[in-house]
Parts: structure tokens; sequence; C-alpha cells
């Protein structure tokens, strides 16, 4: 029996997307054992990738494997097809890629997205717990933000990124509580026995937030004795199944954040970016060329869909050359016209 | 008698002038005059012909007007694609700098000033004259770091368990609901 390890301590996906829609796939997975467990795969691989196992010593004679593995898609559908299959670390993730061309006359258009559906079914942005430096800081893959941890502004991005800790757990905190009630409040409208002022409920979930936020940490939290703290023991034995059906749904419903394994995905186009979504850096960090990249982690897909997309353009320059060569003719009949009208001229 | 002679010259002079001679394919006639009169170097006739037959259009109002119309068209989204794509490089590029400039070099001046600060202090000299509102921003700056890291030491332990905490309930309930 062969015994594999699910330690990978670095998983990076590259995309490289050729104009006719196809997709070269590379996946590098780094970890300290030679055999990696195929279920502790952070994306779709199987024996039809074309596979290749390495290793590097690092400074302090450590032995690092790496694996990588390189597949050429036909279309982005198939890769969804793989995200349907997946039987890997992140199965619960529900993935999708999607590939646009359009053809602009003077230019063609390509659009490479990947979709990770959200996990819970409310509506929270990020936006409104994060500012704009602190959601970009975020979706920074991690080996980018360890190299700002440790560049010429690294107190500053420690300070920050220490504000996100903060900040994130409110966050999380305020995503499951509105999950929670959403479901209550549902289940809790077909109870005619107690009937439930769903409004004076709802208005009662910022604290709710405040307060779980503040006790769950405390040593011996227990979330049922809280749930009877706050709403009553009358309300609890009123509504028990709606309550444990509520905890239950969410939990199921964040199964695919707690299980997720972050990786980092990046996106090479054909020709010249032209608008992202991802962290943009001067210097490449593939061979293949400049790449688009993303973190993919469990809190940015919790209560809105993350969408990782990238736009680039080629220039059609046989378009360039007939609409020259269009307008100059239109150019010199507008200019024979006009000669001919002069006086002296024998036209009509 | 002479007189009389004269008056009938004059009579069919006048008559002549009065009916024009009548001229036949009065155009081949006149381009034929024209080539014949041309000067050397000029066009030929087939160049002719062939600008008359390209450049037909020219001579119907509707078609030059539409012809004038598509090439305006060519032109002006020519243009607006080209505006449109260095307006979305101009902000991808904001995206990357600012990005860079948020993390990595938001002060390059700071930076710089840094370096020259060390080399002053401790390569050339013992001690430096600094500008009183120097050291109070200084001092400001190392006050407002000294406090944002007292913050986050008390936060620290109660931010970073609240994930694991959650996490730990979520797998106690589930494993209570499957017994």
């Amino acid at each position: 029996m062969v015994l594999f390890s699910s330690c990978i301590d670095e998983t990076t996906v590259l995309n490289i997307v050729h104009e006719d829609g196809s997709i070269t796939r590379k996946v590098t997975m780094k970890g300290e054992d030679k055999k990696i467990d195929p279920e502790s795969y952070r994306v779709p691989l199987d024996s039809s990738w074309l596979i290749t196992n390495t290793f590097e010593v690092g400074e302090k004679n450590d032995t690092t494997w790496i694996l990588t593995a390189e597949k050429t898609f036909a279309s982005a559908d198939e890769i969804t097809q793989e995200y349907l299959h997946d039987k890997g670390a992140n199965k619960s993730m529900k993935r999708s890629a999607n590939f646009d061309k359009s053809f602009r006359w003077f230019t063609t258009v390509f659009r490479y997205t990947e979709t990770i559906e959200k996990a819970l079914t409310v509506d929270l942005p990020l936006a409104d717990f994060f500012t704009e430096e602190e959601l970009s800081y975020l979706s920074m893959p991690q080996r980018i933000q360890e190299e700002l941890e440790r560049g010429a502004d690294s107190t500053r991005v420690k300070i920050l990124a220490d504000s996100l800790d903060d900040e994130l757990g409110k966050y999380l905190v305020a995503s499951f509580v509105k999950q929670w009630m959403e479901i209550f409040s549902e289940q809790a409208k077909s109870n005619p026995a107690h009937p439930l002022d769903l409004d004076a409920f709802r208005a009662r979930e910022s604290e709710f937030v405040s307060d779980l936020y503040v006790e769950a940490d405390l040593e011996g939290f227990n979330i049922d004795t809280f749930i009877v703290n706050k709403l009553g023991k009358e309300f609890v034995s009123a509504f028990g199944p709606e309550i444990d059906s509520s905890t239950s749904m969410t939990e199921t419903l964040a199964e695919s954040f707690f299980s997720a394994n972050e990786y980092d995905l990046g996106i090479i186009m054909p020709g010249k970016i032209i608008a992202t979504s991802g962290y943009a850096r001067t210097d490449s960090l593939f061979d293949e060329g400049e790449a688009i990249l993303w973190k993919v982690d469990g809190t940015l897909f919790l209560t809105q869909d993350y969408e990782m997309w990238t736009e680039s353009r080629i220039n059609n320059y046989w378009t360039w050359i007939l609409s020259a060569l269009f307008i100059l003719f239109v150019i010199i009949g507008l200019t024979i016209r006009s000669k001919s009208k002069q006086p002296g001229s024998n036209s009509k | 008698m002479k007189m009389k002679r004269d008056e009938k010259y004059q009579e069919v002079l006048r008559l002549l002038k009065k009916h024009e001679p009548q001229l036949n394919n009065k155009k081949g006639l006149t381009e034929e005059i024209m080539y014949s009169i041309r000067r050397p170097g000029e066009i030929t006739k087939s160049a002719n012909r062939i600008q008359t037959c390209l450049f037909a259009w020219v001579g119907n109002y509707w078609l030059r007007g539409s012809m004038a119309i598509i090439a305006a068209v060519f032109i002006g989204m020519f243009v607006f694609q080209q505006a449109t794509i260095a307006k979305r490089l101009e902000n991808i590029e904001k995206q990357l700098v600012r990005s860079k400039n948020s993390f990595t070099q938001a002060d390059q001046d700071l930076g710089t000033m840094q370096k020259a600060i060390l080399k002053m202090v401790a390569l050339e000299k013992d001690s430096i004259t600094v500008s009183r509102s120097d050291l109070e921003a200084f001092m400001t700056s190392y006050l407002e770091l000294q406090k944002s890291n007292e913050n986050f030491k008390k936060n620290s332990v109660i931010n970073k368990s609240l994930h694991k905490n959650l996490r730990k309930q979520a797998e106690r309930n589930t494993s209570t609901d499957e017994s």
C-alpha cells in the first residue's frame, strides 16, 4: 500500500490562454513528501495530465518536492467539466471557467474568467468591511504578501495585515449570523403555533453579531448556550427544530468555505492586457510570460461570487490596412470631384 | 453695281451666321481635341477610362455621401477604440502603480531620505542637526506606530482564535448531528 501525504505547502495554477480559446494549464504543487494524496489536490488532476516530479534543496538542506502537471484544454468548458467532477480537496467549491472572443474590426478582444460561486446565500459585500487597500491585500497571492512584509514598507504592511485580521473576524461573524437568521426566518414563518415578529427578530442582527464577536473568543464558549442566552428558553423550546435545522443548514452551506484549501491562480492572455480584477506586477513570476495573479481563499467567496477575470486585445492590422485604403480611395474620389467642379473644367 | 454685290455678300454672310453648323458627337470631339492638345506626360486615354470607371460614384450624390459617411465612421470607430483602450491601459497602470505605491514604494523620497540620513549618521559624522519640525513629525509617527503595535498585541489573541473557534463549533455540531 502506498502512503500518500496530504501536506501541500503551496499550489500554483497557471492558465495560458491562446487566441483560439484553448487553454494550457500548468499546476505546480510543493510539499515535503514525494507522493501527494490525490484527494488533497487543490485543483482537478488525473492521469490525463503530463505529470513530472522534481525536488529542490533549500538553504537549510531541507528538500521540497515539486509536482508539475500540464494539460491543454480545447476550451474553457472542458475546465468547467473537470471542476464539476473534481474529487480533490476543493470539490465543494462551485467553480467554472469561461472564454469570450469578440471581433471589433480594428481589434479582437479576449476575456477569460474563472468564477467561484458564493458559499452562503446571503449577500454581504466585502467592501462593507474592508477598505480598498485591505481588499487588494486580501486577494493578493501569499508569496506576494510575504514579499511585501519583507520589503521596504514592511511596517505599514504589517499594520494593514493586523487591521485586516480585526475586520475579518467581524465579517465572518456577520456572515454566519446573517445566513443563520435568514434560514431561521424562512423556517419560522411556517410555524403557525408560534407566530414570530420577523422584523423585530431581524432587527436584532447587529446585536447578535457584536455579542457573538466578543463571546466566541471566550473560554468555554458554546453556541447553544449563546442562543439560549440571547433568545430565551421559551423561544428556544418553541423553535427548537427550526434553530437546529438553521444551524445545520448554515454549516452545510459554509462547507466549501471551511474546507477551502488555498491556492494561487495565474492567467496569461494573448496580446496586451487592458483590464483585470487581479494583481498585476511589472516583473513576472513565471517564465512563460507576464501573468495576472489571484489568491483563491474561502473568505473571498463566502458571501459574494469571486470572479477572476482578465481582458486583453490584439490589433487586426489587416483591417487597419483595408480601412486606410478605403479612406484613401474616398478622399481621392472627393478630391477629383472638387477639382472637376473648379472653373474651366469640362465636367457638367 | 459694285454696291449691289457687296449687299448680296453681306446678306449671304448674315444668313450663314444665323444658322450655326450642327456638330455630331460633341463629347467625342471635345475628348479628341483635348487629347490632341494634351501636354506630354498627361494621362493616357486608357488611364482616363480606368479613373472614370473607378470614380464613377463621385458623380452620384447619394453614393458620394454614403462613401464619405462610411469613411468617417471608420475613422470615428478607430479613434474611439484606441481612446477606450488607452483609457483602460491607464486604469490598469494606475491599479499596478497603486498596488506598488500602497505597499512597496509609498514614499520613494522617504526611502532616499532614510539612506541619506544613515549615510550622514553612520558613515560620516557622530551626530547630525535636524530641524524641530522634522523631529516633531518623526516623534508623532513613532508614537502612532507604538499605539498600533499595542492594539495589535491586545487584539491578536481574540481575532486569530475567532476563526478557529467558529470552525471548532461547526465540527462539534456536525459530529453531534451525525451521532
